[in-house]
């Protein structure tokens, strides 16, 4: 076991290395920030001053490897345009976006549960093919869309919601939404699958043979047999959502990282960037980490695939 | 209509019982104005305000701090932190400072806080160094006395650091250092620092010791709301009082409500402009120049695209600037005229290609499509680029290809308002490090020369308004237009837009009954 | 348990017995067969686009902009059936046109993303060790940091224009098809049929492509189905951020964008590029779900 987890966690830091090293690439091709701080008036030697003191100056390779060393003992440098630790403003923003992408997952797979049992019981109802049909619909929305379509009928006619803000839990309320229906609807479908799957088992019917309530079966047997291909696709999707985060958070006035991360790649904010994608690749590989550890613990035999 | 004009006096009740009641004046404004909510475009970089001197900036600034020399609601220059000011020598000035004034922390204001601030403006990390650059030093005289020593005679420099220089509290400034402060200023100004969550919001308190009276809200708060839409409807919900940079195209939605409305400035202070590249071979020839601007219907632009919020243009300066001619008029649409013009200069079938950066150009997209129809309808080819404004002011400056990379015709905004003569400067002298266009005529550098070196008022006007009548004749830019600055105001609250689209507090009150 | 057929038949009412075809001998669903014909007239309309818009949908006309939906023309000429946008073109032609952009958008990417998914996954999954470590942390590294935040670089450095959305689509979505077909390798490189055909001599690249691919196509294909409206989600999605295809070219995703700032004064500027958006996706989801019943490799069915 702990072979395996070490094994993991060593593919990990390789893969946080990578990111961090495609982000680098990235930022020296995208442009030159200094360029939009020129004002007029200034001069070329001043303009030379202000690359030299972010490293600008240095020809790249020397520039990755004294981002590199600094990057190990967790400075990012300034950022360029706000002079504060690049790394604190990543973390600062880190809070409100795992906020609203865990609400939004937490809801989806809560609602998710529910539904997805209604239908697996109820398989070949109406309901249920009204629910499966809702659910390719869910998935067929482009989030933003939804985002401006929930901001215009719940907060503009109906005044039950603030448009955008953060801070109070109603603010919370639509960019979840917002955010939530795709994996809702995914996670509803798979759920339902799932528990199809498990509802034909031999010891279910054995159980059903007895008599005993269809809930209970479901609660005591099904769930937590379904549990495992859960949180796969909850570790998948949790990287996703902190993609999808980038617009609503835009839409809602959400102060996450997502925005954060937009703003600095505009302005071309090189150590932002840097200390973004560092941040937003340990958060996504730690979680798939811990998800293939649970599902090791559940499941032994993965172990050795 | 009736319900709400039923809130609307039982919201003023206590008004009514405190004014019985005898505790009359300010403190009752107080109450009245509560806390004033601003949904802003953008967060600010700093809160240090000798580091970055943008118009966004100086919207949280204009409440810490305050600033040196400031400007009426017409944009005319009056007092704050100087008293009076007067020119002792060609490139000096000399700045009476007020005196009895403290920091809020209980630091005295004298010279050295004026000092400070510009020397730590001038640093090579301060966004502001390109505003100071006409600055070589600040001497302090006595505590209340600072003298200012320009590179040569510059006549407008009080103008360009108006509203933008103001004071840094040097003894709280050593203790914490120039990082720190950035996130707790401490200022002369009307109201203190509480917090700041970053991408979110900017909260200040009222400081009752205020040398000018006490301030008229119990506390102000910038909250960053980066969706035009979303600010509207901040507004348009009661969440904000006021909204910033509304969309044209979006203020037909307050034209309904009961709860907010517009207001916009008289004038534009973000001029948009058309540059053709000299230095290419199809735009040499003024005849083709000509026909460019003849060929675009500025006045639908403006009634279309901007809801009428907007002017059209035919000179360098927008009509709340300095170097405005009345004189001049806008350029005419007259696409007959272009052909004609296009046919004497043998000009046919010819491609060029319109470039436009998205941001800084507000509605980049349909703006070029707009006038490359227009260009169409006179004969051109036209190609249209659009480049991420990052991306875009890179090909600018890459003058050592003489900007290879710049479309034939690029569209860009100035930023205008009281001191922009050294931007517009930059922009068409041919020595400005802005001019990408090359645009070079001696002429309009003599005329710039002369403007910087008359400190009379006559000869200075004189000076630039032939530079406007010969530019306008020269016709290197496409003229467009200046668009109003349009601001989404709570019904709460009576304000009007100001000309240098500034936000000041005390020019708030409450709703007019 | 029920059977298949039963289960993917609705229950016929009285008088109402219309034969549905079979695909995959499975009777289709009347939502399949309405999807199919949607999808059908999409691609009608990309293809005669040129000889069946009324107007020139990228041509701005000012003076008639934000005219509402109508079957009669104000100025003479052929009438707006769905309006005009914010620069006066029309929204008909607009969609008509934005359907060939969306469309081939998707297509190219998915075909291309297909194409090198599957040849570094066939490979990957083939020859294991090295090889393998290398190309699944490479899919790693690519699925660690979010999609949006990449493509925006991506599009910054490149700029606007079709090709670079499509480039900037395959690099997103190239390690989906690696990941299955890896899989899908692994699976037969055990097989019977490659180990005979290993034992006949056959060489490392012939065993790949002839052997293992066939046998992984099924499951690569239904894939591939559910990637497509995910495709046009992103192209929408990137030109929603101004991010898509330069002004003067047209698509869902920009029309969208631009009808946003109007919404409640000119619903149709969005609306109607807003259904076609949905519509496609629903009508291509619905055909993948009907595709993966019959012959995917997860079935929620059987």
């Amino acid at each position: 076991m702990s072979c395996f987890i070490l094994r993991r966690t060593l593919s990990a830091g390789v893969v946080i290395f990578g990111v961090v090293t495609v982000i680098f690439v990235l930022s020296r091709l995208i442009g030159d920030p200094i360029a939009l701080m020129i004002q007029p008036g200034m001069t070329v030697a001043d303009i030379e001053e202000l690359r030299a003191i972010w490293n600008l100056d240095a020809p790249i390779p020397e520039q990755f490897i004294r981002f590199l060393g600094s990057a190990l003992t967790g400075d990012f440098g300034l950022s360029i345009w706000q002079g504060q630790p690049a790394l604190g403003l990543v973390l600062e923003s880190l809070p409100a976006t795992l906020l609203l992408t865990s609400a939004a997952l937490l809801g989806a797979l809560l609602l998710a549960l529910v539904l997805g049992s209604l239908a697996a019981i109820k398989r070949d109802s109406m309901l249920d093919r009204t629910l499966m049909s809702l659910t390719l619909f869910g998935q067929s929305v482009p989030n933003f869309w939804l985002a401006l379509m929930l901001v215009l009928v719940v907060s503009v006619h109906f005044h039950l919601l603030p448009p955008a803000g953060y801070g109070t839990g109603s603010h919370l309320v639509l960019p979840a939404i917002a955010l939530g229906l795709f994996p809702l609807a995914r996670l509803t479908r798979l759920v339902r699958a799932e528990l199809l799957d498990v509802l034909s088992q031999d010891y279910i019917r054995t159980a059903r043979s007895k008599g005993i309530a269809p809930w209970l079966i479901l609660v005591r047997h099904c769930l937590r047999n379904i549990a495992i291909s859960l949180v796969t696709v909850i570790a998948v999707d949790f990287g996703t959502l902190m993609g999808g985060a980038v617009v609503t958070e835009t839409i809602f006035a959400w102060p996450g990282m997502g925005r954060l991360m937009i703003d600095a790649i505009s302005h071309r904010d090189f150590p932002i960037m840097q200390a973004g994608a560092f941040v937003v690749a340990l958060v996504v590989v730690l979680t798939s980490l811990i998800a293939d550890i649970t599902y090791a613990i559940i499941n032994p035999r993965i172990r050795y695939a | 209509m009736k319900a709400h004009h039923a809130y609307s006096l039982l919201k003023s009740a206590p008004l009514v019982a405190s004014l019985m009641m005898g505790s009359v004046g300010t403190s009752a404004l107080a109450a009245e104005l509560g806390t004033i909510t601003i949904a802003t475009q953008l967060d600010l970089l700093t809160l240090n305000s000798s580091k970055n001197v943008t118009g966004w900036h100086r919207w949280v600034y204009r409440n810490i701090y305050d600033p040196l020399i400031t400007l009426d609601e017409n944009n005319e220059i009056k007092p704050a932190l100087a008293t009076s000011w007067e020119r002792i020598a060609d490139n000096t000035w000399r700045f009476k400072l007020r005196e009895g004034i403290k920091f809020q922390n209980g630091e005295p204001f004298k010279a050295e806080a004026v000092k400070l601030w510009i020397d730590e403006g001038k640093k090579a990390d301060s966004q502001a160094r390109g505003s100071l650059a006409l600055i070589t030093e600040a001497k302090v005289v006595d505590d209340h006395t600072l003298d200012i020593v320009t590179d040569g005679p510059v006549a407008y420099f009080i103008d360009t650091i108006a509203d933008r220089m103001s004071a840094l509290p040097p003894a709280y400034y050593k203790q914490v250092g120039a990082q720190e402060f950035g996130l707790k200023p401490v200022g002369t100004g009307p109201y203190k620092f509480v917090s700041w969550r970053r991408g979110d919001r900017i909260v200040l308190e009222s400081n009752p010791e205020y040398w000018g009276g006490a301030p008229k809200a119990d506390g102000v708060v910038f909250w960053v709301v980066p969706d035009a839409s979303a600010r509207a409807a901040a507004v348009l919900n009661g969440e904000a009082t006021l909204g910033t940079a509304i969309a044209p195209l979006e203020a037909p939605r307050f034209e309904s409500s009961a709860t907010a409305r517009i207001s916009a400035s008289e004038g534009g202070n973000r001029p948009i402009w058309g540059g053709m590249m000299m230095n290419r071979p199809i735009f040499q020839d003024r005849r083709v120049r000509e026909a460019v601007n003849l060929a675009v219907n500025r006045q639908a632009i403006v009634d279309r695209l901007l809801r009428g919020y907007g002017k059209p243009m035919g000179q360098l300066c927008a009509t709340s600037m300095y170097c405005y001619d009345p004189a001049i008029g806008p350029m005419p649409y007259d696409p007959a005229k272009a052909k004609s013009l296009l046919q004497e200069a043998g000009v046919k079938d010819m491609s060029i290609t319109l470039h436009a950066p998205q941001g800084p150009v507000a509605q980049a997209n349909e703006l070029t499509q707009i006038i490359a129809a227009n260009l169409k309808q006179v004969g051109f080819n036209v190609s249209i680029r659009i480049d991420e404004a990052s991306q875009f002011s890179a090909k600018l400056y890459d003058f050592d290809n003489k900007g290879k990379d710049v479309g034939d015709l690029f569209i860009y905004f100035y930023q205008g308002g009281p001191g922009s003569e050294t931007t517009i400067r930059s922009l068409t002298n041919s020595k400005g490090n802005w001019n990408w266009q090359y645009y070079h005529d001696a002429q309009v550098d003599a005329y710039w020369d002369q403007a910087q070196k008359s400190f009379d008022q006559g000869p200075r006007q004189e000076a630039l308004q032939k530079l406007s009548a010969k530019v306008r004749a020269d016709v290197p830019w496409l003229f467009l237009y200046e668009p109003l600055s349009v601001w989404a105001v709570s019904n709460k609250i009576a304000w009007k837009a100001r000309a240098d689209d500034q936000i000041i507090i005390q020019d708030m009150g409450p709703a007019e009954k | 348990m029920h059977d298949a057929t039963q289960i993917n038949t609705y229950p016929q009412k009285q008088g109402f017995r219309v034969r549905l075809p079979r695909l995959y001998g499975t009777r289709m669903l009347f939502s399949e067969i309405l999807s199919i014909a949607f999808l059908a007239v999409l691609i009608v309309l990309a293809l005669l686009s040129p000889w069946i818009v009324p107007f020139n949908p990228t041509e701005a006309d000012i003076l008639s902009n934000l005219l509402s939906p109508s079957l009669s023309s104000e100025f003479g000429g052929p009438p707006h059936l769905l309006g005009t946008d914010v620069l006066g073109r029309d929204v008909f032609s607009g969609i008509v046109y934005g359907t060939r952009v969306s469309l081939i958008v998707a297509l190219a990417a998915v075909l291309g993303a297909g194409v090198l998914g599957i040849i570094i996954g066939l490979i990957a999954g083939y020859a294991r060790g090295w090889t393998d470590e290398v190309v699944m942390r490479l899919v790693d590294v690519q699925l660690a940091f979010p999609f949006i935040l990449l493509a925006i670089m991506i599009m910054y450095i490149l700029g606007p224009g079709l090709l670079n959305i499509i480039i900037v689509l395959i690099v997103a979505k190239w390690p989906i098809y690696a990941r299955v077909a890896r899989a899908e390798a692994m699976r037969h490189a055990s097989s019977d049929f490659v180990l005979a055909a290993t034992s006949m001599g056959a060489g490392h690249g012939r065993i790949i492509f002839r052997h293992i691919l066939p046998n992984a196509l099924t499951p690569l294909i239904v894939v591939a189905a559910f990637a497509v409206p995910q495709m046009i989600m992103y192209e929408a999605a990137l030109s929603f951020l101004g991010l898509g295809l330069p002004p003067d070219q047209i698509s869902w995703g920009s029309m969208l964008a631009a009808g946003r700032s109007v919404l409640e004064q000119a619903w149709w500027v969005a609306t109607f590029p807003g259904l076609a958006i949905m519509g496609t996706i629903l009508s291509i989801n619905i055909l993948g779900e009907a595709l993966r019943k019959r012959v995917g490799p997860s079935s929620d069915i059987d």
